[in-house]
Parts: C-alpha cells; structure tokens; sequence
C-alpha cells in the first residue's frame, strides 16, 4: 500500500531539473505589465538580481526579463533580457499598439542604475527586435 | 462595437456543446459577425456557433475579446463527417478570403492573418479536426 501511494505521489510530482529555470521561477519579481485592454501585442517586465550580497563594493545585479506575446489561439511569443545593471526600475509605458498597426511594436522607459549613475532607457520591442535609446 | 449574430431564421444557431453550460449567442465583433453572416449568406449552408466568449481556451485567445468563434455543426452534421468534408471546405475556403479575418482553423484550412500578411499555420490542423475556429482581426 506504501508502495502504491509512493508511487503514485512519484508520477504526480516531478522537480524540474534545469538550473535557470529554478532560480527564475523562485525569484522573479514582476514590475510591469501591460493592461492588454486591446488585443495586440502584450508585456510583462520581470525583474531578477543575481543571489548573493554586496562585498567590496561589489553587489549582486539586476536584469530585466521582457516578455512579449501576440494575441490568438497559437500566439507568436518572444523573450528578451536586458544588460546586467546595480539596479533597473520601471518608469512607463509609452505606447501601446492599437488594432490594426502594420508592424505593432511596445515602447516603454526604464532607468538604469550602475554605480550611483542613473541612465533612462527607453525600450522598443516588437516579436522579432528590440532596441534600446 | 459588439453585437450578436444575426440567425438568418435559424441558418445559424447557438447550441452550446455541453448542454448544461449557458448559450454561446452572446455579443461579438461587429466585424466577426459580419464575417460570419457573409459566409452564410453566400453559400445558403446553416452553422451551429458552439462558443463564443465562453468556454476554455488559450489565456491570450481572441474568444475572451468577443474576436473568435467556434463552429462545430455545418448543414447540422459534424466538422469531421467524411459526408459534410465538401460543405466544410466551401466554408473554409470562403472564410479565408475575408479582409478581417485573423485565423481560420480546421481541417482544410490553417491560416493566421496579420493586417493583408498570410501566414500558413499546419500545425493546427490537427487541432482542429473537429471544429473551425475562426477570429476576426478587429
């Protein structure tokens, strides 16, 4: 009977064993993302910092994972990350594609910070690019 | 602008799959229903509409938007009815060559179109033996 219930729990619980995947999926901190009021092309912004502690002026960065997804029963969907940074905020979205736009494409501004010097980015990504300004 | 699908004095019904859930004549695209009511129109075949806004599909699927339908009877036999295959391409085809159209799914036809761009998707044929699925782009 043991036997049967470990077995059963054994079929039923499976532990993912990709590395990345793990620290991802446990850390991750959503910032950002779009409203999806209109179904064009959709956003999220997920924030990770790399584990550990600052230690000699040196602490742990940050990367911004940008997730973006088309609209349908089998939407087309792609992921970016941005550069490493000390610390990366999300300011706002600047524009959102409306029904119908021939080369639909999500704008939004970012700051940036890397030794006490912060930098606003601002972000242009479509399913097959993205650009930084 | 939404608005339910005209029934062309029963040509199309609205006859949920499972009959305990409510009825799928509920509000769609303007431009949807349009669509629809062409193809009916045109080829003088009856449809049944098995979900509109309702029912399970994918978390960014045009159904939630009142963009997409299913449709799972054409001329009241089943999608997959080797005797209805010729009804079922005529109303694949004719769908297809819709300006506002965005996917039409089944099992002779699998496209997604994006503005006048067509992309060819078989993969979801297997999908869609059983029922057309098919949404507007607007």
């Amino acid at each position: 009977m043991k036997f049967i219930t470990l077995l059963t729990a054994s079929l039923l619980i499976v532990s993912c064993a990709k590395t990345d995947l793990v620290y991802f999926a446990n850390n991750f901190e959503t910032i950002a993302q779009t409203d999806n009021a209109i179904p064009t092309l959709s956003s999220r912004l997920l924030r990770v910092r790399e584990p550990g502690e600052c230690d000699n002026n040196k602490c742990p960065q940050e990367v911004i994972y940008i997730t973006v997804s088309e609209f349908g029963e089998y939407p087309e969907q792609a992921l970016y990350i941005t550069p490493k940074a000390n610390k990366w905020q999300f300011i706002e979205w600047n524009h959102i594609p409306k029904l119908g736009e021939e080369k639909p494409t999500i704008i939004f501004t970012l700051k940036k910070t890397n030794k006490n010097i912060e930098q606003k980015v601002t972000v242009e990504v479509s399913l097959s690019t993205i650009e930084y300004k | 602008m939404k608005r339910k699908i005209l029934s062309f004095n029963g040509k199309i019904t609205f006859i949920n799959d499972e009959p305990s859930k409510p009825s799928p004549n509920l509000p769609v695209s303007e431009f949807l229903a349009k669509i629809i009511e062409h193809v009916v129109r045109t080829t003088n075949l009856s449809i049944n509409v098995n979900s509109t806004t309702g029912g399970t599909h994918s978390k960014t699927s045009f159904h939630y938007y009142g963009m997409a339908i299913d449709i799972n009877l054409i001329n009241g036999k089943k999608i997959d009815d080797p005797t209805n295959s010729a009804n079922v391409k005529k109303v694949q085809q004719l769908l297809s060559l819709q300006a506002d159209i965005g996917e039409c799914f089944g099992p002779f036809i699998n496209i997604r179109k994006k503005g006048t761009k067509i992309i060819q998707k078989p993969q979801m044929k297997a999908k869609h033996l059983n029922h057309l699925h098919i949404s507007s782009q607007r």
